[in-house]
């Protein structure tokens, strides 16, 4: 018990450049969710993750993306309710996560990992929303807003995942899949250089 | 069909749909500046056709699995550029990447998978790390990123879509051809005539 608050403590403590979002208030609640929606599907560092995640989800199965919804909206709620108890880290940690996707979608054969991926793309859910929120306090932030990051973020992942299976549907050859590991790859590779941009902050 | 074509293809216009900025892309980390970084040095650009070309001639798996671990490994070379970390002999291993990788096609070696992707990895990282420590001050490190990685892949494309050649006989020889020239052309490099 110690040990976990000295943990909590630590990353708590830990410096890092600050990612979070400023949210305008005062808006109606419309307003408020279309400025919600608006981060999550304009900021690179929330949109990267959630699109490395769709395309895992709809390289994994055909129906990977409804097999692992229940887990990604459960893992999204978890992210928005905890936002406040994170730190800068949180950003780094759904860019990570969402590096790590996209890695295993363009490297792994991802029936390897059908045990892990909808618990992953939940883990990598949660980190998103949890940075897109990240230095707010409860109640600091409109529900309207947040309804509109959790819509937002579901609209990116329905969007890719649904265009993965689209496209694998329509062109249905060996070099479709090979395609998309090479988009995911890209992905990642985009990932890693945002996260050193993120890291090395404004002045790298 | 030829609708669902059309749509496809309009749809990344469309997500990347903005307002207009003709000609504003003068600061060193725009989407033209990243996709201008890997397409601007001669070095560069044999090297990344080498290993689309490399792997077209080991074919499956890996004319897909080399542009795939190229970009990434790449990107990681990129992030230790921009993080500041050090990597000795970067150019000399950019231009061996061209010598290496071309001798590799021209002699037509059909290394095993792992050891193609160790190869290409690691001369990646050198790349990687060039165009990483060349970026001081990134304006929008989202569009560099996104040029960085679409030309790089898109030279791969051009290795591959050369290395299909070696279908044919005489395809074979237009292959170990290009394979001799960029090694000729990494030599160069290497060794300051160029």
């Amino acid at each position: 018990m110690r040990r976990a608050a000295a943990v909590v403590l630590i990353a708590a403590a830990a410096p890092g450049t600050a990612h979070a979002h400023a949210f305008a208030t005062g808006r109606d609640a419309y307003g408020n969710f279309l400025e919600g929606a608006g981060v999550a599907l304009g900021s690179p560092g929330l949109l990267l993750p959630v699109l490395s995640i769709s395309v895992a989800l709809g390289l994994w199965q055909r129906e990977g993306l409804l097999k692992a919804w229940p887990h990604a909206l459960a893992g999204s709620l978890l992210g928005l309710a905890v936002a406040p108890l994170t730190g800068p880290w949180i950003a780094l940690t759904a860019m990570g996560l969402g590096l790590l996707l996209a890695v295993l979608a363009a490297l792994v054969p991802l029936a390897r990992v059908s045990a892990a991926l909808p618990w992953l793309a939940a883990l990598a859910m949660a980190a998103t929303l949890a940075a897109a929120l990240e230095g707010h306090t409860f109640g600091e932030i409109p529900h309207a807003t947040r309804v509109g990051l959790l819509f937002g973020a579901h609209f990116g992942l329905a969007a890719g995942a649904g265009l993965v299976r689209l496209v694998r549907d329509r062109l249905d050859y060996p070099a479709t899949i090979i395609g998309w590991r090479v988009m995911a790859s890209w992905l990642a590779a985009i990932l890693v250089l945002y996260l050193a941009f993120s890291v090395a902050g404004p002045g790298a | 069909m030829t609708r669902f074509y059309a749509t496809l293809a309009a749809i990344p216009l469309v997500l990347v749909a903005s307002a207009a900025m003709a000609h504003t892309d003068t600061s060193a980390g725009g989407f033209v500046s990243g996709f201008k970084h890997p397409v601007a040095g001669w070095d560069h650009v044999v090297a990344m056709v080498a290993v689309g070309l490399w792997g077209a001639f080991l074919g499956k798996p890996a004319i897909w699995m080399l542009p795939v671990v190229f970009p990434l490994v790449m990107a990681l070379g990129g992030a230790l550029g921009v993080l500041g970390v050090p990597v000795p002999m970067v150019e000399a291993g950019i231009a061996l990447s061209g010598v290496v990788l071309g001798l590799l096609i021209a002699f037509a070696v059909r290394a095993p998978l792992w050891v193609a992707a160790v190869i290409v990895g690691l001369f990646a990282i050198f790349h990687g790390h060039a165009h990483g420590t060349e970026l001081p001050e990134a304006a929008n490190p989202f569009a560099y990123g996104i040029g960085f990685v679409i030309a790089t892949g898109l030279l791969h494309l051009a290795g591959i879509a050369l290395g299909l050649l070696v279908g044919s006989q005489a395809g074979r020889v237009v292959v170990r051809g290009a394979g001799a020239a960029i090694a000729a052309a990494g030599a160069a490099f290497l060794f300051g005539f160029a």
